[in-house]
């Protein structure tokens, strides 16, 4: 299997780091990516051999590591979640949390909280749980292939009252 | 039709991008936030949090400059910060301005979002349970 895992660039966040070191002592033969954000180290990095890990990998190499993976692992970033669900990348996502001084505030959790509404992606908060979910993830459920379509409906539609409205300024 | 866009790199980056997809325009032009992987604006500005006042106000003649070079007649932004300081450069020179609320904000609009709706031309939320009297809903991007 092969997972990327994305802390985003805000604050540093060692809980993923963790998780990380955990599912590669549980699953040495997969192929485990952290991009761990600017101004990750120490505690903030996974602290096993074979992880590969960059603070932010280049454009071009992040397209290539995030299209080879099976799973993306995320906090609750917008930008990370909607090329998720645009591709119909399988995803978990893991919130930031305020209390582990992660974000400013706790938006993250309402994010994963409504993205998991509408698209049914599973988000966790306990980092054993997640753990769980990750070692025992099986490739073949797959995000549904209507996904594409719904984002698609959606935007047309705001895209109609978007030009209406600019029309009217 | 002109349009002005701007956003601080990363989620606010990704929704500004596909929202000028959705927007008719003759022309547009993008404004971000420096960064080492962001090559993809023509106009940059320090990053900065909306509770940082006196770094954004000290950006304030720049923001006027890019409105003026620009000259455009909208300007839109999906955040954060810096989107409303040239949002503010824009209603200071008499622009139409458009802000519309990441989609990470699902419970609580955004504290720019609650700066922006005093002085912007028109405020969107993305989250039809959020709209207000001068907040409106007209759709989201999933």
């Amino acid at each position: 299997m092969n997972v990327l895992f994305t802390a985003g660039t805000q604050f540093i966040f060692p809980r993923m780091a963790r998780v990380i070191e955990a599912v590669a002592d549980a699953r040495p033969s997969w192929t485990l990516v952290y991009q761990a954000g600017p101004g990750a180290e120490g505690d903030a990095l996974p602290h096993r051999v074979g992880v590969r890990v960059h603070p932010l990998f280049p454009v071009k190499e992040f397209k290539a590591i995030f299209e080879a993976a099976e799973l993306v692992v995320t906090h609750a970033g917008m930008g990370n979640i909607i090329t998720c669900l645009e591709a119909s990348k399988s995803a978990i996502i893991m919130p930031r949390l305020v209390q582990c001084s992660e974000h400013r505030n706790d938006h993250q959790i309402a994010t994963a909280e409504s993205v998991n509404k509408i698209y049914n992606v599973p988000y966790f908060f306990d980092h054993q749980a997640l753990i769980d979910a990750i070692v025992n993830y099986e490739p073949t459920k797959t995000m549904s292939s209507d996904m594409w379509e719904n984002i698609s409906a959606e935007r047309s539609k705001f895209s109609e009252n978007l030009n209406a409205l600019v029309k009217k300024l | 039709m002109k349009i002005l866009y701007v956003a601080s790199f990363g989620g606010h980056w990704v929704q500004l991008l596909r929202l000028s997809e959705l927007i008719t325009a003759d022309e547009s032009v993008f404004v971000s936030t420096w960064g080492q992987h962001n090559k993809a604006a023509s106009y940059y500005l320090e990053d900065f949090s909306v509770r940082e006042l006196w770094a954004g106000l000290r950006q304030l003649p720049k923001a006027l400059r890019i409105v003026k070079i620009c000259n455009p007649d909208l300007i839109v932004s999906t955040g954060a910060a810096p989107g409303l300081l040239m949002l503010f450069a824009g209603f200071l020179l008499r622009r139409k301005t458009l802000w519309v609320d990441s989609i990470a904000n699902s419970q609580r609009l955004s504290l720019s979002c609650r700066a922006a709706q005093r002085f912007a031309t028109r405020t969107l939320t993305q989250w039809p349970q959020l709209e207000t009297r001068r907040v409106h809903y007209l759709g989201k991007l999933l």
